[in-house]
């Protein structure tokens, strides 16, 4: 191995990352996405020891964003914040499938929700794949105290889809008016106290009479924490 | 259907014995204690120079360099079960060869964790240390670790072989290892035996420092280059820099330093469970029947334009997300189509976007939905939704829709509608390569790196013309010494003659067409430049129901050589070879193989072979073949064997790629039970779109 000389492999991988590019396909198939871009966009946020990229971007004002999403967006609109990330982005919505809303990013990032609680996520890397909340959507959107299981599944490294049962204990709390990011919302808070399978999550959510969910901070997954929701144009 | 990126092809090695392989993989018992396993100086769980009873992690991969003493080792360490550890090992050391010449070895071990840690019962296991070679580092080692406290543990064994050497006891001699190199049986646990013992103590996260009273007196290194053993105790020290990575430095015999870098990955672990590929497009639910009547009651199969324009929505969908819609047969009632997954790894995935794209582009009385994906144009399974149940089951456990959809056998026939405009489908691409040389004994390891051309035309479904073409950019396997002292004919062992011309190379250039004569029969020809070395026919059948364990296959080549320089020309030397062929899918990703024939050389054996796939890609393997060439025909190492490996990149990026890395390597490249090296070969182009492999990877289906 000692033949291999350290600059003849950076070149080499210089050249691996311009050649990737290089690719044609009579079919239309984006095989060039599969190359450099990729490398540059996947392996950035995945290696170790690397910070998302995201992160380090200036945060745009949420207020701004709302405004400027509300103008350039049709339909139902959200606001989502990872809170480990802190930069908020817009989603819209893409699809309604009875109490299924999806929505995505416009680099096609989605988040799914049910009744207003998070049904999945899509594109993150560590996403939530899907999630059984109809018993804790009901006490939450009726803003009930009381008790009711919700399970969350993620895919292991194999591919397994593994679920996460939870007991979980809403409470509701007091009405409030509050405005964020430029927009006033008036609700019901309820809190959501889930415990099992070694996890310990603590939902909230700011419920209208009608029992929308207005704004929310639920819990994704071990991997990616807590989203911070608001639904902008429902 | 794994594509090939890089192929480090042609590198040939170890065997790692199929018959000590346990059966079932379930997963450890995670200890609770906080300390992991580290490694040692020979790339595997230890202490410095001393082994331990540890065990990685299932699957687990760990790759070091280090240098201490006038050693330069590279370790290649891999968790084949949750017990057993095969390590390859590549060694320069200063002095010890023949004459005193620098010793270049390639060497493996094994190491069976025997029994695991529980409650008050240490773990104990056995190893074996340079189990082929000519013995100069070879031992043998019973071994107990126990962890004493969540940051200490500490180890004890008794050594054979060069770990018996200082302060040994009873034993007499040890038998002399045959020079040639081989399985050296004879000599395992026999000779002086000697203790050793260590701990190794978590200082913080980062940091672990160990010690050891060493049971190596280095005879050798003492003799050959003026290594001064003062002491018999090592001191070493770990630290990691992340989830991957981590460095060692080493304080050896009170007189020598010595550094490692490790580099150790889990295949259970990738960076992205999910991926970060796109979200896919939701299910469109039907309108109610009054809004859509003339749709809801199939009245739209009056207007010869439905059609068409619904098969070009379905395409055009479909190639956004990186598919190919082939052709479409749409009634009122039942959509199928056929479909060429370009993009995921998990056929599943690309199952679920396809479904969810038809719910969308389907006029509302189409209840039946049907994929059929295809690979090499062979319709390879049918696989059933019903349109209510996609629309309900939307986002929930998977194994609700795994539960209503129904795998078959992909129709015959049928009044498919291709989509116009893809055929001839060209496509060519360039990636780089690196090319190394034969893991022989006794030779250094070269190496080429260059850029490949690889194209490939679809004339038409299962009629395709490919090739790859390399340009070498830089690299020393001209400067190779092996000439080929084989007494039989040269079928494989001329490696180094063709690497030798490998400036600008015509790897391959075929024309294969692949055809489904019948329910679960598949055909493949291939005529043309079929490997580097070989050019001439193949032709292939493969039984293999979609709901079948079992596959069988026939086989039949006819193959010249190639010149070693010239693209195009041939020599002299023609075989006739074929082979029936066995396979089987135990579950749990891990399949069986068993060929019977005519080899390369005119030599009659079989070859058997065992794989083991993970959901997400990774594939590890091992083969050995016995022919009736006789082992002194063969040279060292009596028999073909090795391990081969798959690594997909979407693994590592995240984002879904077919291309793979998958390095194949042996001990050494002899000419007995050597195969014409073909593409596309029918049970991996199959396999992977069937039933088995679409269950272990349904998980995706919503992804």
């Amino acid at each position: 191995m000692s033949h291999l000389s350290v600059r003849g492999t950076a070149a080499l991988l210089i050249a691996a990352l311009a050649l990737a590019g290089c690719s044609r396909d009579s079919a239309g198939l984006e095989r060039g996405a599969g190359g450099a871009a990729l490398v540059k966009n996947g392996l950035g946020a995945v290696l170790p020891g690397k910070r998302a990229s995201t992160a380090s971007a200036q945060a745009p004002d949420p207020a701004q964003l709302a405004q400027a999403a509300l103008a350039s967006v049709k339909g139902p609109v959200l606001l989502a914040t990872f809170e480990s990330v802190g930069a908020p982005t817009v989603l819209g919505m893409v699809g309604e499938n009875g109490t299924m809303r999806s929505y995505q990013t416009p680099d096609q990032r989605g988040v799914m929700l049910r009744s207003g609680l998070l049904a999945g996520t899509r594109g993150y890397g560590r996403d939530l794949m899907s999630a059984d909340t109809d018993a804790v959507a009901r006490l939450i959107r009726t803003r009930q105290a009381g008790s009711a299981p919700r399970v969350q599944r993620y895919l292991d490294g194999n591919g397994v889809e593994r679920p996460v049962p939870m007991t979980c204990t809403v409470t509701p709390g007091a009405s409030m008016t509050q405005d964020i990011a430029g927009i006033t919302y008036t609700g019901q808070q309820v809190a959501e106290h889930c415990e099992g399978s070694g996890a310990v999550v603590d939902n909230g959510y700011l419920v209208a009479a009608d029992g929308r969910v207005l704004v929310s901070r639920q819990w994704v997954g071990p991997g990616l924490g807590y989203l911070v929701l608001q639904s902008l144009r429902d | 259907m794994a594509r090939m990126f890089t192929k480090i092809g042609k590198v040939s090695t170890l065997a790692l014995i199929a018959g000590l392989v346990p059966a079932g993989f379930a997963a450890r018992a995670e200890t609770t204690s906080t300390l992991g396993w580290s490694l040692g100086r020979f790339g595997t769980p230890g202490l410095i120079d001393m082994p331990t009873a540890e065990a990685m992690q299932d699957g687990e991969i760990a790759t070091s360099v280090g240098k201490a003493a006038g050693a330069l080792r590279g370790n290649f360490a891999f968790q084949i079960t949750p017990r057993v550890t095969g390590t390859l090992r590549f060694t320069h050391q200063d002095g010890l060869g023949a004459g005193g010449d620098t010793l270049k070895e390639k060497t493996l071990d094994l190491h069976w964790q025997v029994l695991d840690e529980q409650g008050w019962r240490p773990a104990v296991a056995v190893g074996l240390r340079d189990m082929f070679g000519t013995g100069v580092n070879a031992a043998e080692y019973v071994v107990a670790t126990k962890t004493l406290t969540p940051q200490l543990r500490a180890t004890a064994g008794i050594g054979w072989g060069r770990l018996g050497t200082e302060g040994s006891f009873g034993g007499g001699t040890r038998p002399a290892a045959d020079p040639v190199g081989g399985l050296n049986a004879d000599t395992w646990f026999r000779g002086p035996a000697a203790a050793f013992a260590g701990v190794a103590w978590q200082a913080n996260d980062k940091l672990v420092l160990k010690a050891e009273v060493s049971s190596d007196d280095y005879a050798a290194e003492v003799a050959a280059n003026d290594f001064d053993r003062k002491t018999s105790v090592n001191f070493g020290a770990d630290y990691k820099i992340n989830n991957m990575a981590s460095v060692s430095a080493y304080y050896l015999a009170g007189s020598e330093v010595g550094f490692q870098f490790n580099i150790v990955l889990d295949p259970h672990q990738p960076p992205a469970p999910s991926g970060l590929e796109k979200a896919p497009l939701p299910v469109r639910p039907r309108p109610a029947p009054s809004a859509d009547p003339d749709g809801w009651s199939g009245a739209w199969t009056a207007d010869p334009t439905a059609a068409p324009a619904i098969q070009k929505a379905v395409a055009d969908s479909l190639k956004k997300d990186g598919q190919i819609l082939d052709s479409m047969q749409l009634s009122a009632t039942r959509a199928e189509v056929r479909l060429r997954n370009e993009t995921y790894n998990s056929t599943p995935q690309a199952l679920g976007h396809t479904a969810r794209i038809l719910t969308r582009a389907l006029p509302p009385s189409v209840e039946t939905i049907v994929i059929t994906p295809v690979v090499n144009g062979l319709p390879t399974a049918s696989v059933s939704f019903k349109r209510s149940d996609l629309e309900r089951l939307e986002n929930t456990q998977s194994g609700e829709i795994l539960a209503r959809t129904v795998i078959g056998e992909a129709a015959l026939d049928g009044a498919f509608t291709a989509t116009p405009g893809i055929y001839p489908r060209y496509r060519f691409g360039l990636s780089p390569y690196v090319e190394f040389s034969s893991f022989d004994p006794g030779q250094d390891l070269h190496a080429d790196m260059g850029i490949a051309l690889n194209g490939s035309l679809d004339l038409a479904p299962g009629l395709i013309l490919s090739g790859t073409l390399r340009q070498k950019v830089f690299g020393n396997l001209d400067d190779q010494t092996r000439v080929s002292t084989s007494p039989v004919q040269h079928v494989r062992s001329d490696v180094a003659e063709y690497q030798k011309n490998s400036d600008l190379t015509l790897e391959r250039l075929t024309l294969a067409w692949y055809g489904r004569p019948a329910e679960a029969i598949y055909s493949r020809v291939t005529v043309g430049y079929l490997e580097r070395m070989y050019g001439g026919v193949s032709g292939e059948v493969l039984w293999k129901p979609v709901d079948s364990r079992l596959a069988l296959g026939a086989e039949l080549d006819y193959v010249k050589q190639r010149a070693f320089d010239d693209a195009f020309d041939f020599q002299d030397y023609d075989t006739l070879g074929g082979h029936l062929s066995a396979y089987y899918d135990f579950g749990a990703g891990v399949t069986g193989q068993l060929d019977v024939g005519r080899y390369l050389a005119e030599d009659w054996g079989a070859t058997i072979s065992v794989d083991r796939q993970l959901a997400n890609g990774w594939s590890v393997g091992a083969f050995a073949t016995l022919t009736d060439m006789s082992s002194s025909d063969f040279g060292p190492g009596s028999f073909d064997k090795g391990v081969r490996l798959t690594i997909p990149l979407s693994w590592a990026l995240g984002k879904p790629t077919l291309a793979t890395f998958h390095p194949t390597i042996r001990p050494y490249t002899g000419d007995g039970g050597a195969r014409v090296d073909v593409d596309g070969r029918l049970y991996e182009t199959v396999r992977d779109n069937h039933m088995g492999a679409i269950y272990e990877d349904w998980g995706r289906f919503w992804r």
